[in-house]
């Protein structure tokens, strides 16, 4: 198992290279100058060219690449185009603000989404089910800048309980967390509910209802663990959504994060933030999408049987 | 009868003492003496980004107005009425090559250095590497005393006080540049109102009073100013609403409606900014472009009431030159009218039909409103125009590449100094070049040689004497072909008091600015 941990924590460097080379080549080719940006209304072209040297912009891209990722490794990810900052200090201190935006809302995602699917599933058919399944497909369809709108309209403008924007304090996370978790909610009811649905329906279940088990232990137990799997690989995709989704919330609710960083980024052609930020964004996503594989082996022991067997016959042999 | 005049020169003076007690008690109670304690939070949307960089673009100008000075001011954005700001005082030689400035002896940066001769010479060795062709007629620039500094030009420079009153110009502590560098956060010290107390990227700036500043005209009442980055604009104008923020840009007339529904608010109509409309004779796209009539058929073609009411509610004034009505270099040559029957007939002449020329345009996120107006008056008589959205930079780098049939671009007519205007219109190398046509064009060898002859004005009225017969030509050769001076606004709430939206830049100023109790 530790062989396997070791294995996936060695291919997330190699992940993260590819990954910034294809973002270095999606940069490179489109047709912002950030040499124009950044120079002064008037300007010579021996200004132009100085520059341009001095970012090292007139190198072919594979080198500024190679460089790029020679500095970043010693934790230097260059000075921003636009603000001439380091870009460490730019986004050092976002990246809490949008793992910690990330991570609640996929918390409360999982939690509250699995509740409520399983409750659906028990009570298939039934008045909770139906209620459920129409505010599910309702959230799911709307769009979370409008969520945003409104909840701010309602709870931050008429009824003053929340504050508008900033982080401040619990209260200013409220309304950007629910923002983002209710449209993903709604997906995860209703993957809780099939994959409780498709373990109920097992015989397995059936056997445990006959050997006189009580529901709660047939449903939390038996089924729950089994409809686990699908559950878990959701969760990892939520992760990613919900940092794709956060740019929105971040932008309405004015929250330092990555995600309204790396769009300032964007629209300034401001290189090595667009670099840095999509690679901080891909850290975190590889991150968790070990976490979940390494949930698969404690939920499932056929995983975790696989490798412990794999040890076993290599120490027959 | 003297007895009766004695009572009533008592009378009136009795009245006048007390309409005064009455008027020194109201100003007490509205507008505080000294210091206010207190944040007054304006808010940045948008494309609407600074950063405090020293040098960094003209984008800074809002922040380089309330932390730095500069040698000169502009009275009401007005280029032909200067003041003295860093500089007390100035005398030309009587042939125009050389001024000497006496500075003010009581500024100083907020690092407790003198503004000194010596400090500002020092700073010009850094601006001049931003902004050469402000220094070109700059022979040398000596400190001949303390507080005296003597510049000599290699030319006649008639504007040369105007271009310096530009915010970019402002005096930065050399020392402070020298430790930190011109490209560093740290580097911007200025003499100004305020100074920057903290700044986070892309999140917040605070500003602090410079308590020791030296200007009366400029000296702060507000404690702190904190610039919030919201991107959205929803949040911003519901913020001001509530009272989160006192300060905010609307964009559109739809959000000026909005927010004049709210008791809480007000906004002010201030100072109108030029949108002006160029066509490139250059084009490569477009060569039909180069042919005058075509230039001309296209300029009869757009209806600038029917775009005004579209776009401002018709709230803007239609323009017909680049410049703005009033302004001392302005000149109205009778050319830009709407006539589609005489755009067609002048079509015809030229041999081109409507349905042959296809316009690219480059528009940035703020004039995209403005851009599909025009381009809905030029489609109606089918012509193709195909919009194309860019972010300020991109639209600033093709605008300099000239990869364009089209450009709405005003920037550099809203600024103080009509050189400022001309020699990003004209100069061949620049970030906004929008007079593009043939070289050998006499309309642009004209254009060219009144530019020149203006640069070597000794005074300013000599100056936009060459500079009005400059924009005549223009106008003539239909290189401009129209455009609206729209309205800039601001929204404040109702506890800011005594703001107002400069002239010159259109941003609003918070020296005078004051919380209401």
């Amino acid at each position: 198992m530790a062989k396997y941990i070791i294995k996936r924590i060695i291919l997330m460097p190699v992940t993260l290279l590819l990954a910034a080379l294809f973002i270095f080549m999606m940069v490179s080719i489109s047709k912002t100058d950030p040499v124009l940006n950044m120079l002064p209304q008037e300007y010579t072209q021996e200004q132009y060219d100085a520059l341009e040297h001095e970012l090292g912009l007139d190198q072919p891209m594979l080198v500024q690449y190679v460089k790029w990722i020679g500095h970043a490794f010693t934790g230097d990810f260059g000075t921003s185009y636009s603000t001439r900052n380091s870009v460490w200090n730019e986004i050092g201190f976002r990246i809490p603000t949008s793992a910690v935006l990330s991570l609640v809302t996929t918390v409360l995602i999982v939690i509250i989404g699995t509740v409520l699917g399983i409750l659906c599933a028990v009570h298939q058919y039934s008045w909770i089910d139906n209620v459920i399944n129409v505010f599910s497909k309702m959230l799911s369809a709307i769009p979370n800048f409008w969520i945003a709108m409104i909840f701010m309209l309602v709870f931050a403008m008429k009824m003053r309980v929340f504050p508008m924007f900033g982080t401040g304090t619990v209260l200013h996370w409220v309304l950007p967390v629910i923002t983002l978790a209710l449209p993903g909610l709604a997906g995860h009811v209703r993957i809780t509910r099939s994959s409780m649905l498709d373990c109920i329906r097992q015989d397995y279940i059936r056997t445990a209802r006959s050997k006189g088990e009580k529901e709660s232990v047939v449903i939390y137990r038996e089924a729950l663990k089994n409809a686990m799997m699908p559950l878990i690989t959701m969760t990892g995709n939520r992760f990613a959504m919900t940092i794709g989704s956060a740019v929105v919330v971040e932008r309405v609710f004015a929250l330092p994060g990555l995600g309204t960083k790396v769009l300032d980024a964007i629209n300034a052609m401001d290189v090595p933030v667009i670099l840095a930020c999509t690679t901080v964004l891909c850290a975190i996503y590889i991150v968790v999408m070990l976490i979940v594989d390494l949930a698969y082996m404690f939920v499932d022991p056929r995983v975790k049987g696989r490798f412990v067997k794999a040890k076993k016959n290599k120490v027959a042999a | 009868m003297k007895s009766l005049q004695k009572l009533i020169v008592i009378i009136l003076t009795v009245a006048m003492l007390i309409v005064c007690l009455a008027g020194t008690a109201l100003a007490v109670e509205g507008e505080p003496e000294g210091l206010q304690e207190g944040t007054l939070i304006r808010v940045v949307t948008g494309d609407d980004y600074v950063t405090p960089v020293a040098f960094m673009s003209s984008s800074n100008n809002w922040l380089n107005f309330h932390i730095y000075d500069t040698l000169f001011t502009y009275v009401d954005g007005d280029w032909n009425n200067i003041r003295g700001a860093l500089a007390r005082d100035w005398a030309w030689a009587e042939d125009g090559m050389s001024i000497v400035l006496n500075l003010v002896e009581n500024a100083t940066f907020v690092s407790g250095r003198p503004v000194t001769a010596d400090a500002v010479k020092r700073c010009f060795e850094y601006t001049a590497q931003y902004y050469p062709s402000y220094f070109d007629k700059i022979e040398s620039i000596e400190a001949t005393g303390d507080y005296e500094l003597t510049i000599t030009f290699n030319a006649p420079y008639a504007d040369f006080t105007s271009k310096f009153a530009i915010s970019f110009m402002s005096i930065v502590d050399p020392d402070a540049l020298d430790e930190f560098g011109d490209n560093s956060l740290e580097g911007a010290v200025g003499s100004g109102p305020y100074y920057i107390a903290d700044y986070v990227s892309g999140e917040k700036m605070v500003l602090k009073a410079n308590t020791n500043y030296w200007d009366p005209e400029k000296y702060p009442h507000i404690e702190t100013i904190e610039v919030l980055a919201i991107n959205d604009d929803n949040t911003a104008m519901m913020s001001l609403i509530t009272g989160d923020i006192d300060y905010y840009e609307p964009a559109n007339l739809d959000q000026v409606d909005n927010l004049e529904m709210y008791d809480e608010v007000y906004v002010i109509d201030g100072p109108k900014s030029n949108y002006c409309v160029w066509l490139n004779g250059t084009s490569a796209t477009c060569p039909a472009l180069a042919d005058q009539r075509v230039r001309e058929a296209i300029s009869h073609l757009i209806n600038w009431d029917e775009v005004n009411l579209i776009v401002y509610g018709g709230d803007a004034e239609t323009l017909t030159s680049p410049w703005h009505k009033g302004c001392t270099v302005d000149v109205d040559e009778g050319t830009i009218y709407y006539d589609p029957d005489k755009a067609l007939a002048l079509l015809e002449e030229a041999g081109v039909k409507p349905e042959d020329i296809t316009l690219n345009t480059i528009t940035a996120p703020s004039t995209v409103k403005f851009d599909t107006a025009v381009a809905g008056q030029l489609t109606t008589y089918g012509i193709n125009v195909n919009i194309n959205e860019y972010d300020i930079g991109g639209a600033m780098a093709n605008g300099a590449q000239g990869n364009w049939d089209i450009w709405e671009n005003g920037a550099a007519f809203t600024q103080a100094a009509p050189s400022f205007g001309f020699g990003t219109m004209i100069a061949q190398s620049g970030a906004m070049r929008t007079f593009m046509l043939d070289p050998e064009d006499p309309a642009a060898i004209k254009v060219q040689e009144l530019y020149e002859q203006a640069n070597q004005a000794i005074t300013i009225d000599e100056m936009n004497e060459y500079y009005k017969q400059c924009t005549s030509e223009i106008v003539k050769a239909y290189a401009f072909i129209g455009g609206l001076f729209k309205p800039n606004w601001g929204a404040f709430t109702n506890r800011l008091q005594g703001t107002y939206i400069e002239n010159g830049y259109r941003y609003a100023i918070f020296f005078d600015a004051y919380i209401a109790e």
